[in-house]
């Protein structure tokens, strides 16, 4: 404490020292801790991303022959899976993506002229498998064939209208087929799910009681996901559900898109940005030292006294070494405490409110990393100020 | 106390010129100072003065001879130990008063007492109180130096030097910087509170004056100590 004492009292009185050379400090620890934090949420921006596209990971997709494909055969799909996949922690949804025409209603009850659009027709729990936030209304229950209900994605709502809408939907090409005319459906939630493009999803079940053509000669996507599961186990786990039910010899099972690629590119830019960092420490600490060494010329009368009076050099070694340690910890405090605030403050601000992104958190591995290299540049920079100051010729302390 | 305050035989000194030649500043010097004794050292600028106070003080060590004080062999002793020794048997009084500039009378007078062996900080308050009063400036310790005379600031030194109460005190020049009448106030102050404490005291000096006021004077000449003509 003692020592404490006299090391703070020992930066006060050199305060236009300490300023300097904790501003070196504070600009290169920023930096490192600045890499780590936006590295970390741009990488957790590009994971989301993915998953709002793709699915959560790990996630791997087969599209399957399920055989001659009825209302009561989804259901028994649906059955099938929920007791497979649901039942041992797994989510899972079953998908066919159809070119479709929607048009909106107007209050006169006519339809306007309908438009192309992609809806996808879906079973089991979409939100699970992909981030989709729900920016108004509410899921319909997909296992339900009546009254269904349609979701849009953003870009549709925007030109279609939101909850509550009615529209007219038909799936595939019209044509004569009195089995493929279109029907009214209501919108009941609007989600965020990436795409510029309008995108509508619909209960598969409740598409194909609309209109049962849908399921003629079609090969359904089915998606699982299984939190904690490797990549291996989730293959073989996807492999053994689709044995009995699949009319495929040997279903093919990928993932839906690859992300390694990005990932790593993304960790080798990390890696880049951070050793630029390193960089600047290795400066910050060569300005402590050049610091802390000028000003033990000035002090060498100062130094002297306090051997004179008692003071061993391991204390005269403590007395430096932990102004520089005081210096260093205090910079890391002020840096942790603006990357905090920056990342609690600025990017919520920049975040889109649709975003799929959860405003990130603190990343605890850029404070980490900040404390360890403001210890790091705290010992470096003041090892050897402190070693010569324990060594000053404490005659100087006689001399005029 | 048998063993004397000061037992110095033989000290050498010698440090070397640029040129190559040896400067030879102590050559044999023998010192004996008795407790409770205070002797004064003359001798010319250059005399060898401040190199004798500094051996003597464990600030340097010789090349040769032996120190002890009171009865410790203080050159065969840890860097660490002599250190203890300086912190906790000498007081120092320096011509320029060597105070901090950053530091109050005060924490300036309570130095001695961070460093070596633990004071509590409710003792340690208590004797630069003591320490202050001593020496009449019991109400300014919380002046800066710069805020003090050249007089004051001299005083709060001797209140340093005098905090630890230690066994010897040795100045230096103490009172090099200050005018005559201040001087002579300086030294009244310091004479009584060593001897209020029975401490030693060794001052050098290049003023006579100042040394009749001791009980001894001896004069450095040629590395070597001897009786002064000014000796009372």
């Amino acid at each position: 404490m003692r020592m404490l004492r006299e090391a703070l009292r020992d930066l006060r009185a050199n305060k236009g020292r300490s300023v300097l050379a904790g501003i070196s400090l504070l600009v290169s620890l920023l930096g490192l801790v600045a890499v780590a934090c936006v590295g970390t949420v741009i990488k957790d921006g590009f994971i989301v991303e993915y998953e709002q596209r793709h699915g959560r990971l790990p996630v791997l997709e087969s599209t399957v022959d399920f055989g001659t494909l009825t209302t009561d055969r989804v259901d028994e799909l649906v059955k099938h899976f929920d007791r497979h996949i649901t039942a041992t922690g797994g989510v899972w949804t079953l998908r066919s993506d159809r070119y479709s025409r929607i048009a909106t209603v107007g209050d006169d009850g006519t339809a306007d002229a309908p438009t192309d659009i992609t809806a996808t027709l879906i079973a089991g729990d979409p939100s699970s498998i992909r981030r989709l936030p729900l920016l108004s209304g509410s899921w319909p229950d997909l296992s339900r064939l009546y009254p269904g209900g349609l979701v849009l994605n953003r870009a549709a709502a925007d030109l279609y209208g939101s909850v509550g809408s009615g529209l007219v939907l038909q799936h595939d090409d019209p044509g004569d087929d009195p089995r493929q005319r279109p029907y009214m459906q209501s919108v009941v939630g609007v989600i965020s799910d990436g795409d510029d493009a309008p995108h509508v999803y619909q209960s598969l079940i409740s598409a194909a009681g609309f209109q049962p053509s849908i399921l003629e000669q079609v090969r359904l996507t089915l998606s699982v996901h299984h939190p904690g599961a490797n990549t291996t186990l989730l293959h073989q786990h996807i492999a053994d559900v689709l044995t009995t039910v699949s009319a495929d010899e040997a279903p093919q099972i990928n993932a839906p898109a690859d992300i390694s690629f990005t990932l790593n590119n993304l960790t080798q830019m990390q890696v880049g940005f951070a050793a630029v960092s390193a960089v600047t420490l290795v400066v910050a600490i060569i300005g402590l030292l050049n610091i802390g060494l000028a000003t033990l010329r000035e002090r060498i009368r100062e130094l002297s006294l306090r051997r004179a009076v008692g003071a061993t050099r391991l204390r005269v070694f403590g007395l430096v070494m932990s102004s520089t340690l005081i210096l260093s910890m205090s910079v890391a405090a002020v840096t942790l405490a603006t990357a905090w605030l920056g990342v609690q403050w600025m990017i919520p601000y920049l975040l889109d409110p649709a975003s799929a992104l959860d405003p990130p958190g603190f990343p605890v591995e850029a404070a980490w990393y900040g404390i360890a290299a403001a210890l790091f540049a705290g010992v470096l920079g003041g090892l050897v100020p402190a070693f010569a100051a324990s060594r000053v010729d404490m005659v100087a302390v006689l001399r005029e | 106390m048998n063993s004397p305050a000061i037992d110095a035989q033989g000290l050498t000194r010698t440090v070397s010129l640029r040129s190559g030649d040896d400067l030879h500043i102590l050559r044999g010097a023998d010192l004996t100072v008795a407790h409770g004794e205070s002797v004064a050292v003359v001798g010319r600028s250059g005399s060898g003065k401040s190199t004798l106070l500094a051996i003597l003080g464990l600030l340097a060590k010789p090349d040769g001879g032996a120190l002890h004080l009171s009865g410790r062999d203080a050159l065969a002793v840890s860097d660490a130990a002599r250190a203890r020794m300086r912190n906790e048997h000498l007081g120092f009084i320096f011509q320029n008063y060597s105070l901090l500039p950053h530091l109050s009378a005060a924490e300036n007078v309570e130095l001695p007492l961070l460093q070596g062996t633990r004071v509590r900080r409710k003792a340690a308050r208590t004797a630069v109180a003591e320490a202050l009063t001593s020496v009449g400036l019991g109400e300014r310790g919380s002046a800066r130096p710069r805020e003090l005379s050249g007089g004051e600031q001299q005083r709060v030194a001797i209140a340093r030097a005098l905090v630890r109460r230690p066994g010897l005190v040795l100045a230096d020049e103490p009172t090099g910087a200050l005018d005559e009448d201040t001087a002579e106030l300086v030294l009244d102050v310091l004479q009584t509170a060593v001897n209020r404490l029975g401490t030693t005291l060794l001052l050098v000096t290049h003023d006579k004056q100042i040394a009749r006021r001791t009980n001894r004077v001896l004069s450095l000449h040629a590395g070597r100590l001897s009786p002064s003509k000014d000796d009372p």
